[in-house]
């Protein structure tokens, strides 16, 4: 395992279409069992990335001149801390800093908040997204928060507290920030809201028809351009490619590639670039997309008939027939598309990876089995 | 998935590489794009939709200074 750090990626602007972040998604599992996961995970959830597709995608995508950042979500990655530790000196072996995603159930005491992420911190961590609202609050005590948040303070790591609410919600943005003292306009650290999407288990049961409608009506329900679509390129627990790590469960419609096929991510993110659909969702947005391409049809949707971006986007790749609809419209609107990315060139604020074929001389991969899935649970 | 790539186009470009020569040149392009789109682009003789306008309208107004994105697995700045 190389350890050899090279000089560090500068991310392009956050208004800017570039690839910017790699995202592993190492596995489906996590000790909780949230009511509004987008990928149902709990612990009955199977299946890992291993390390060699780790580094094998990590390898390609560090041939994307933009992409400064390998991002481990899950489930919970802090469930496989070995396999994201060597992910990270691989990646980091590129010049990509590290970030992980995660509830913080791990860190029930100062001393062992410390302790987990300590070698993290060695591999080339930089940052800590911890998600808590009131689904998490089922599961996790705001005191492990703390902890992991006094941690990541003690290691100077940027600190992002990702909040998902509806309209009922007790903990939100604001009341994190109160109880983990972090101002408003601190530069390293941040406390954000997102409005539940109606994907995953926030769409089961007989409850999620009118918690999405209220959702509907809610005026911090986001309808606007992906953000995520051509930046975020995420590589399941599977190995599958997907352009976005949008909130909603993994689906094959929407892969671009397949590591287990031999498919390249810098291959399959360039030519996603090239094509027309995520083009538009990128730009404008999966509602905006919807909406369009059923206008003059016999059942047009509307922008209240999504409660977010992400179950527009389910909703699209879920149905054959939308589908087909949006294929016909990109008909009449590519020559619109054509104008907007050469406006946002001009602009340097759209910058397509062209397809290399030169790989970069790439750190050693030690590709040994990575540890169970279990190894940090309870 | 679309089924045609935008590289591929078949388009007249050359209005389109004249209004981007063009778009460099301004001063205060990104608050003239914020303020009107539509109205700023067709001084160079490109045409956009509203929906397209929009987009781009609401793009240059983030001006890359961020806050993280909404409805995304990870954060995005913009």
């Amino acid at each position: 395992m190389s350890d050899e750090t090279r000089e560090a990626r500068i991310p392009p602007p956050g208004n800017c279409v570039a690839p910017r972040s790699l995202v592993l998604n190492l596995t489906l599992q996590c000790p909780l069992r949230c009511a509004h996961c987008c990928y149902r995970s709990d612990m009955g959830q199977h299946g890992c990335l291993d390390l060699a597709d780790a580094c094998r995608a990590i390898d390609d995508a560090a041939r994307l001149q933009n992409l400064s950042q390998v991002h481990f979500v899950g489930g919970d990655p802090f469930l496989v801390p070995d396999l994201m530790r060597k992910a990270l000196l691989h990646a980091r072996g590129h010049g990509m800093h590290g970030a992980a995603t995660t509830s913080a159930y791990w860190a029930r005491t100062p001393e062992r908040a410390r302790a987990i992420l300590a070698p993290l911190v060695d591999a080339g961590l930089v940052e800590l997204v911890v998600s808590y609202d009131d689904a998490h609050a089922a599961f996790v005590p705001l005191r492990s928060v703390e902890n992991a948040v006094a941690a990541a303070r003690a290691y100077s790591l940027r600190l992002y507290v990702a909040v998902t609410v509806d309209a009922q919600a007790r903990i939100d943005a604001a009341s994190l920030r109160e109880r983990l003292r972090i101002a408003p306009d601190d530069p390293r650290e941040k406390v954000y809201e997102v409005v539940v999407n109606g994907t995953g288990r926030a769409a089961d049961g007989e409850e999620a028809v009118a918690a999405e409608a209220v959702r509907r009506n809610d005026a911090r329900t986001y309808r606007g351009a992906c953000h995520s679509a051509l930046q975020n390129i995420q590589i399941t627990h599977t190995g599958k490619i997907l352009p976005c790590c949008g909130v909603l469960p993994h689906n094959d419609r929407m892969a671009i590639g397949d590591l287990a096929r031999g498919d390249r991510v810098d291959a399959a993110v360039a030519a996603a670039y090239a094509d027309p659909l995520w083009t538009w969702i990128a730009l404008e947005g999966p509602v905006q997309v919807l909406v369009q391409a059923t206008a003059d049809g016999p059942l047009p949707l509307a922008e209240t008939d999504f409660d977010g971006i992400c179950s527009a986007c389910e909703r699209l790749f879920t149905s054959p027939p939308l589908l087909a609809d949006v294929n016909a419209a990109l008909e009449r609107k590519r020559a619109g598309l054509v104008t907007h990315v050469g406006v946002l060139q001009s602009l340097g604020l759209w910058r397509a990876p062209s397809a290399s074929t030169e790989a970069e001389q790439a750190p050693a991969c030690d590709a040994s089995p990575p540890p169970t899935a279990h190894a940090m649970a309870g | 998935m679309g089924t045609s790539t935008v590289t591929n186009l078949a388009l007249d470009t050359t209005k389109l590489h004249a209004a981007a020569a063009a778009l460099k040149g301004e001063k205060d392009i990104l608050g003239s794009l914020e303020a009107d789109a539509k109205s700023f682009l067709s001084r160079f003789g490109v045409s956009v939709d509203d929906a397209t306008a929009k987009a781009i309208q609401q793009r240059v107004a983030a001006r890359g200074e961020g806050s993280p994105s909404p409805a995304s697995v990870v954060h995005v700045d913009v």
